[in-house]
């Protein structure tokens, strides 16, 4: 793949990227959440088109308008969400996937059957045929996608984030089995964010920093420090001024578990202290258990094990804002007001008192420099960084005590952030009004950007696999920090370990 | 003796009555698999009724006057398809559109043809005809195959929907669009020429429903389907999507009708419509999920494409 651009809504995924693999070679797409890893491999399969550039596939000069001319081209990808019909058995699904080589209407369960069986000889995979995929694990369904994509016969296979869902034999069987398929002379291409995995099971290494390649290299060559620090680049070596007092507890979480599917956990023994007055910084890599914890501290979601402990006026700045933010056909002014609902000083009795709010909103569209044509254009006509400067509107104005963010700036201009930060102080009693001390709330912080985490935070932490471990804010650096996000593990060892971790699951 | 006989009449009744039941609902339930619930199939039917009797009047023959029937109810599935797939609206919306609209414009038709008071058109009735060897059977012969012809047809249609849905690539491809239309895309299917087809099919048999109505009775009533469109949609709930049991469904809906018949000519002071209430009790607690799952496909309702792509 040559020079590949890709351009979304506009911000640039994909800049000029060349990228090569080969035939009979484990090769390891690695790099930061939106460095443009999996809008590449997308590409490349045929699901959506690039801007500019050029493809050569198997000697051929392509353009996958379709994934079925990615397919027929020999390119196979494991999606990192499955592609499978829970409700029908495994061996309907393999059928399924593989209707175009059938041959007549009947449905082709032998040949499969038979297919499956090669396959287990030579890769090792083995599945039960006639169970619901409802039914199975996340690994065993790996497998059953795994297969699905085998049966169609493909000479490069990608894979999108495969061992996110695994447990360490299913990862060390995937690494095997990428193995296997390489000495069978085929492209194996896989997208990682677990550095220690790379250095295991990779031939070569591509990394992708902000939609271009800043690295190609082996893994002999390379150690995990080097690549990481690649990866997100060095220390700035800047910190953000700290929390000068704390106050009394806000919110605390202890032992907390939530499980997930079967086998799955997706929070382990998480503790954590919110005081007044203090940021709390969770730094991870999204899908590590962010989504749970932000529903645990924002009262949404009740832990399975442990005890919560949350005040009762909490912000909740989710991640996906249209999703579960925003309603986008009400209006800014409605929007606003459904978080004010409870809020005397707008409503008299069961009567909302719409002037109050309009004269309300109008400040607020002003102060954040909402772009809008006034109170009541529809939310979903915002673009998304004004999309989310109403949330951040609203939810400021809610969080007396307790305010959960998720990613709270992703797509904000540098003004806006500068001014949600500003209304972050506020609400934590520094700066301004920090002589309101009964006032002061504390904050939780969730983001995939370490340097917001390192900058803000007051109170440094790692969400990694689920587990929850506090940073000593002494020895919190980039370095340290990126590589517990992508490793979960430090040489420091126990020294940064202060949360019973470092266990791999 | 006399007991046995009346029982045997009883079941003939109930085989007959379920009959424009089990044709609407097999037909409704290839257009569910394929992950649309059109509600609007009793409009269908009773295109499929008029259809009937304009044909069959015209040419005096029971046949074109089920092609036409079948063609009819097809015809309003078509616009219903047109609606929902090519302007993506909603599902209920338009299928209580499609039913309202379906009643209202055979009634004007009708009256238009017929006159405001309906001077009773009369048609060729479809006639039973024993099945040789079978129709001699004790007991079961004169219930299943002393019938109409429409009857057989539902025999043949049960085995024949059940091979296709569940052991051809055709099916699997239907259910795994109502199930997860992704999925379906990625494995190369057009999710919705695949709705297309049994959103017509499914119109196809609920036109041939109605004509059944019309040519079993010999002749055509305004609003003549009767509810009988939605009582299909239960029955494809009560026989859980598969062919086999929404055949059984239909005979107890059928049954529930024959029954309110037996006890009015018994001149009992039980009030018939308990029975007809019966089996839409069943199919509530079907639902229930109390008696293992009854679970409709996944997509069931869901419009395709989904926003933002």
């Amino acid at each position: 793949m040559g020079k590949i651009c890709k351009t979304f809504e506009e911000k640039q995924a994909l800049d000029g990227v060349d990228f090569q693999a080969f035939p009979g070679e484990v090769h390891a797409l690695i790099g930061e959440n939106g460095a443009g890893k999996s809008t590449l491999m997308r590409i490349l399969s045929g699901l959506i088109l690039p801007d500019s550039g050029s493809m050569v596939v198997e000697g051929q000069k392509t353009r996958f308008a379709l994934p079925r001319d990615a397919r027929q081209a020999g390119v196979g990808m494991v999606h990192q969400e499955f592609l499978l019909v829970p409700a029908q058995t495994v061996l309907e699904n393999l059928c399924l996937g593989n209707r175009f080589a059938r041959t007549g209407a009947r449905l082709p369960r032998d040949h499969v059957r038979r297919k499956l069986k090669d396959y287990r000889e030579k890769t090792g995979l083995v599945v039960e045929e006639d169970i619901l995929v409802e039914d199975l694990s996340v690994g065993e369904r790996q497998k059953v996608e795994i297969l699905k994509v085998l049966l169609r016969g493909p000479e490069i296979l990608i894979f999108d984030e495969p061992t996110s869902v695994l447990a360490p034999k299913e990862i060390s069987d995937l690494m095997s089995l990428f193995r296997i398929l390489a000495t069978d002379g085929k492209t194996v291409i896989f997208i990682t964010h677990k550095l220690n995995e790379v250095m295991v099971s990779s031939d070569r290494v591509t990394v992708l920093k902000q939609g271009r390649v800043v690295c190609r290299t082996v893994p002999e060559e390379t150690d995990i420090e080097t690549l990481s620090e690649v990866m997100v680049g060095k220390d700035l070596g800047k910190r953000f001024r700290k929390a000068e007092s704390r106050g009394g507890v806000i919110a605390e979480l202890t032992s907390v578990h939530v499980f997930g599917g079967e086998k799955e956990k997706k929070l382990v023994d998480v503790n954590l202290v919110v005081r007044s007055g203090e940021m709390v910084g969770i730094a991870g890599i999204e899908g590590n258990g962010q989504q749970e914890l932000a529903e645990i501290l924002s009262a949404l979601r009740l832990p399975d094990i442990g005890t919560a402990i949350l005040p009762e006026e909490i912000g909740f700045i989710p991640d996906d804002r249209l999703e579960q933010a925003l309603i986008g056909h009400f209006s800014i002014l409605e929007n606003i007001a459904l978080g004010l609902i409870n809020n005397s000083y707008c409503r008299l009795g069961p009567l909302v008192l719409w002037g109050k709010v309009a004269e309300y909103v109008q400040d607020l569209i002003l102060s954040f420099g909402i772009k809008s044509e006034g109170p009541h254009e529809k939310v979903g006509d915002l673009s998304g960084g004004n999309q989310q400067k109403v949330v951040l509107a609203r939810e400021l104005e809610r969080s007396k005590q307790l305010l959960v963010a998720r990613n709270p700036t992703q797509g904000l201009d540098v003004k806006a952030s500068k001014f949600f930060y500003q209304q972050m102080s506020k609400l934590l009693g520094r700066g301004l009004w920090s002589n309101v001390a009964d006032r002061r709330g504390g904050v939780v912080l969730i983001s995939s950007d370490l340097d917001e985490i390192l900058t803000f935070a007051d109170e440094i932490y790692v969400l990694y696999n689920g587990e929850l471990m506090q940073v000593p804010t002494e020895l919190a650096s980039r370095e340290l920090v990126g590589r517990l996000m992508l490793t979960g593990k430090t040489e420091f060892g126990g020294l940064a370990m202060a949360e019973g971790s470092g266990n791999e699951r | 003796m006399v007991e046995s006989f009346s029982l045997v009449v009883f079941f003939g009744a109930a085989i007959r009555l379920a009959v424009p039941l089990a044709l609407a609902a097999l037909g409704e339930s290839i257009t569910e698999r394929s992950g649309v619930l059109n509600i609007g199939i009793e409009g269908s039917m009773i295109a499929g009724a008029l259809c009937a009797a304009l044909a069959a009047l015209k040419w005096s023959s029971i046949l074109l006057g089920m092609v036409f029937g079948a063609l009819g109810g097809g015809l309003v599935a078509l616009v219903f398809a047109i609606f929902v797939l090519g302007l993506n609206t909603d599902q209920i919306i338009t299928g209580t559109a499609t039913t309202l609209a379906g009643l209202g414009f055979t009634g004007a038709l009708y009256q238009a043809r017929f006159g405001m008071t309906g001077s009773v058109i009369t048609l060729p009735v479809l006639r039973s005809f024993e099945v040789p060897i079978l129709g001699d059977l004790p007991i079961l012969g004169p219930i299943f195959f002393q019938q109409s012809v429409t009857v057989y047809l539902v025999y043949l249609l049960i085995p024949t929907l059940w091979y296709l849905l569940f052991n051809t690539s055709w099916g699997l491809e239907l259910r795994s669009v109502g199930e997860s239309p992704e999925v379906a895309e990625e494995a190369g299917i057009r999710v919705l020429l695949v709705r297309f087809i049994a959103i017509v099919s499914g119109g196809l048999m609920a036109g041939l429903a109605g004509a059944h109505l019309a040519l079993d009775s010999g002749t055509f009533i305004e609003n003549m389907s009767g509810g009988r469109g939605f009582i299909a949609i239960a029955v494809v709930v009560l026989g859980r999507w598969n062919p086999v049991w929404i055949a059984i469904a239909a005979v107890f809906f059928g049954a529930a009708s024959a029954l309110q018949f037996v006890f009015q000519s018994l001149g009992s002071n039980l009030p018939f419509p308990l029975f007809l209430m019966l089996p839409y009790l069943l199919t509530l607690i079907a639902l229930s999920g109390w008696f293992g799952r009854a679970k409709a496909p996944a997509a069931l309702t869901l419009p395709w494409p989904t926003k933002g792509r």
